[in-house]
């Protein structure tokens, strides 16, 4: 399991509750941060240390598939005895299934919103959110004032996660969600992403200077700190707005990604499916992996999971949790309900680089790994060089992962 | 006994209390390569992963590869502007805490702190320090009126490097600066009293008699602290991950960049090969071109050690 201590806080009150209710089975959490899962994992499945059920993102799961059968093993069966007890989401599923198998068995969901400051809003006099990318520039303009330090937008424009999953983000809500053709050939270079990286060109132009340096703390401090007045973020940070802002919670906007207003986009948002992987061939530890899946989505524990681990961010990945009485419950949540029922209407419109055709092609984990998007998109900034050429850029490096 | 048998048995002794180390070099160091240079004739992209053996096609292909040269200009320019600004500044601070004055065993003491401070923190701790809204160098130096607008220390591709540099310097400077005044407590004061009945002036003093015993210790740090300084990863990768752009990115960034993000892992152990042997063919001409400076400080810590 990932690294924070809330999160591993959380994961340990699961983990006690079914080590107490089957003593037959015996689950021990171990922690490991995603900086550096991608060295530790793999040599500790060479050397025959590895764990029995591996949490994954979908570039991860790629990874440690190219270490063979030794690796990932299928989870199909696991799947199919958890699935009939919980009906999960379609999109959270689709991300980990390849070659007729299930590859993992989904945990939990983030996805990206249109996050905005409220009060800014009212005070620039604009009326209602942005629906369509032209509504986005227009408020950008309006609310940006660089004079006072208040920029309208902060659009990480650096070579990190969090900037290739928000410049993916626009990439699908302008038409360019996919990334590679049936024969895995990269088709990146085309109207729709030239589109959307001049508007992400026009976008960078209303935020902080330094948005080259920003990653999701900087992001997220932006908005926070009111320094910025829209994101592209996940709902991730209840607790420091709560604290940090100076603000309540009915004063933070959370809205679908806006699309172009000629209707040649789609809604959509970027979503992560974390799921969890089976490490182990031996059917007792698959058969107690699958009651271990079926008891943390069971209501009371999933609903305490998913309202007080991250509050806002861990997304429920099964239909019923949808309406979890407890997760709404929960002391922070329970003030952002509004913000957070946005993120549950939208998961059903989302999807994941190069992980919608029942299939993924290997590539996608450079592409991930290595943020071509986000490194296309901090060329354009820092180079200035057209969208046109940056979307060349981006295929270019697509062309030369192996 | 007769001085032949002491000989040896001093010899058999010598040669048991090296041997842990030697048995650990081996296993950590030697054994490690040679399994990278295995590796790096092969095709394997992911640890553990199957591949075939492709003979040099690794090593053909970074030689042809802008980024990886342009990594190893960036590497020269890494080390040049952090040997030359650590040693300077080092040199400068020990020179003053080697005059007397009150709380010198204090600031002594002390100074060591920043190097104490593990790599992580120090990367947070700068990197919101360099933040263009909240940092309190941009802060400060608004305050001062000395800006107009904040300085982007990261995300300008063209300061980020002499940023990184700062910082890196800002975390090895006292360590050097320990070693300095080590180096400068062996110096004979008879030397300096004899100097003075000369009438000889303090930059006289310091050509004549400071920097000479000095120069045996500065010609170990210019080996040691090219070596550190090529293999630096840890304040890059934290604080720009090689960017903005390719601008920081030096060749162990892009090893790992490579190796663990890029699915490459036997290209880039060829990378780092590459750059191993660079490093170890600077190591003998540096070494040989400074034989006499590295006899002295060898002397010196013989001396010390008895």
């Amino acid at each position: 399991m990932e690294q924070p201590p809330s999160r591993v806080e959380a994961m340990q009150v699961v983990v006690d509750k079914f080590n107490e209710k089957y003593p037959q089975y015996r689950m021990k959490q171990n922690v490991v941060g995603w900086g550096e899962a991608f060295t530790r994992v793999p040599a500790q499945i060479e050397a025959g240390v590895g764990v029995d059920l591996q949490q994954a993102i979908p570039g991860f799961f790629v990874y440690v598939r190219e270490m063979g059968p030794k690796g990932v093993k299928p989870a199909t069966s696991v799947y199919e005895q958890v699935a009939k007890e919980v009906k999960f989401i379609d999109a959270y599923v689709d991300q980990y299934r390849a070659d007729g198998e299930i590859w993992a068995i989904p945990a939990f969901g983030m996805l990206e919103l249109l996050m905005y400051n409220k009060k800014h809003f009212e005070e620039a006099g604009i009326p209602h959110p942005p629906k369509t990318t032209e509504d986005v520039l227009a408020a950008a303009k309006k609310l940006n004032d660089p004079e006072n330090d208040r920029y309208g937008f902060a659009l990480p424009a650096s070579d990190t996660l969090a900037g290739t999953q928000s410049i993916y983000t626009w990439m699908g809500a302008f038409g360019g969600k996919k990334i590679f053709d049936d024969s895995c050939k990269p088709i990146v270079n085309n109207p729709q992403n030239k589109r959307a990286y001049s508007f992400l060109k026009e976008l960078a132009s209303y935020s902080p200077p330094d948005i080259g340096s920003y990653a999701w703390a900087e992001v997220e401090g932006s908005l926070v700190s009111g320094r910025a007045s829209m994101i592209t973020f996940k709902n991730a940070f209840m607790n420091a707005w709560i604290n940090d802002s100076g603000l309540g919670p009915n004063d933070l906007g959370a809205a679908p990604i806006p699309v172009p207003k000629d209707g040649s986009g789609e809604r959509f948002s970027l979503a992560y499916s974390n799921a969890f992987m089976v490490m182990t061939d031996d059917p007792k530890k698959q058969e107690g992996i699958a009651k271990f899946m079926s008891f943390w989505l069971s209501p009371e524990i999933y609903g305490e999971w998913l309202g007080n681990s991250e509050p806002g961010l861990f997304l429920p990945v099964t239909d019923d949790a949808k309406t979890n009485e407890i997760m709404f419950s929960a002391p922070v949540l329970s003030q952002f309900k509004a913000q957070h029922q946005t993120s549950l209407d939208e998961a059903p419109y989302t999807g994941m680089y190069g992980f919608m055709q029942n299939n993924y092609c290997p590539k996608v984990g450079q592409f991930e790994g290595q943020n071509f998007t986000a490194k296309a998109m901090e060329k354009m900034i820092v180079e200035d060089i057209s969208p046109d050429e940056a979307v060349g850029y981006l295929e270019e490096l697509m062309l030369s992962a192996k | 006994m007769n001085k032949q048998d002491f000989r040896s048995r001093d010899a058999r002794l010598g040669f048991l209390l090296v041997l842990p180390a030697v048995i650990l070099v081996i296993l950590v160091v030697i054994l490690p390569i040679i399994s990278g240079i295995q590796i790096s004739f092969t095709s394997q992209r992911v640890v553990g992963s199957e591949y075939e053996f492709i003979g040099p096609k690794n090593y053909f292909e970074l030689f042809g590869d802008k980024q990886f040269i342009a990594s190893l200009g960036k590497s020269a320019i890494w080390v040049l502007a952090n040997g030359f600004f650590q040693t300077l500044a080092a040199l400068l601070i020990a020179l003053l805490l080697n005059q007397p004055f009150r709380g010198q065993n204090f600031v002594r003491t002390w100074i060591i702190l920043p190097w104490a401070v593990p790599a992580a923190v120090t990367a947070i701790l700068w990197r919101w320090m360099f933040d263009a809204s909240a940092g309190i160098v941009n802060t400060t130096m608004k305050g001062m009126d000395l800006v107009q607008k904040p300085v982007l220390f990261l995300a300008n591709p063209d300061i980020a490097g002499a940023s990184l540099t700062f910082v890196n310097s800002w975390r090895y400077i006292p360590f050097l600066t320990i070693i300095f005044l080590a180096s400068l407590a062996s110096v004979p004061e008879e030397e300096y009293e004899a100097a003075q009945v000369d009438g000889a002036n303090a930059w006289l003093q310091f050509k004549t008699i400071t920097f000479p015993n000095l120069l045996p210790t500065l010609t170990v740090l210019g080996l040691v602290g090219t070596l550190w300084a090529s293999n630096v990863f840890d304040i890059i990768w934290m604080m720009t991950r090689g960017g903005p752009g390719d601008a920081t990115t030096t060749v162990p960034v892009l090893m790992y960049d490579m190796a663990f993000y890029g699915y490459n892992i036997s290209k880039a152990t060829a990378g780092a090969i590459i750059f191993l042997f660079l490093l170890i063919i600077f190591a003998f001409v540096f070494i040989f071109a400074n034989r006499k400076q590295f006899v002295v400080a060898s002397e010196t810590f013989q001396d010390l050690s008895k």
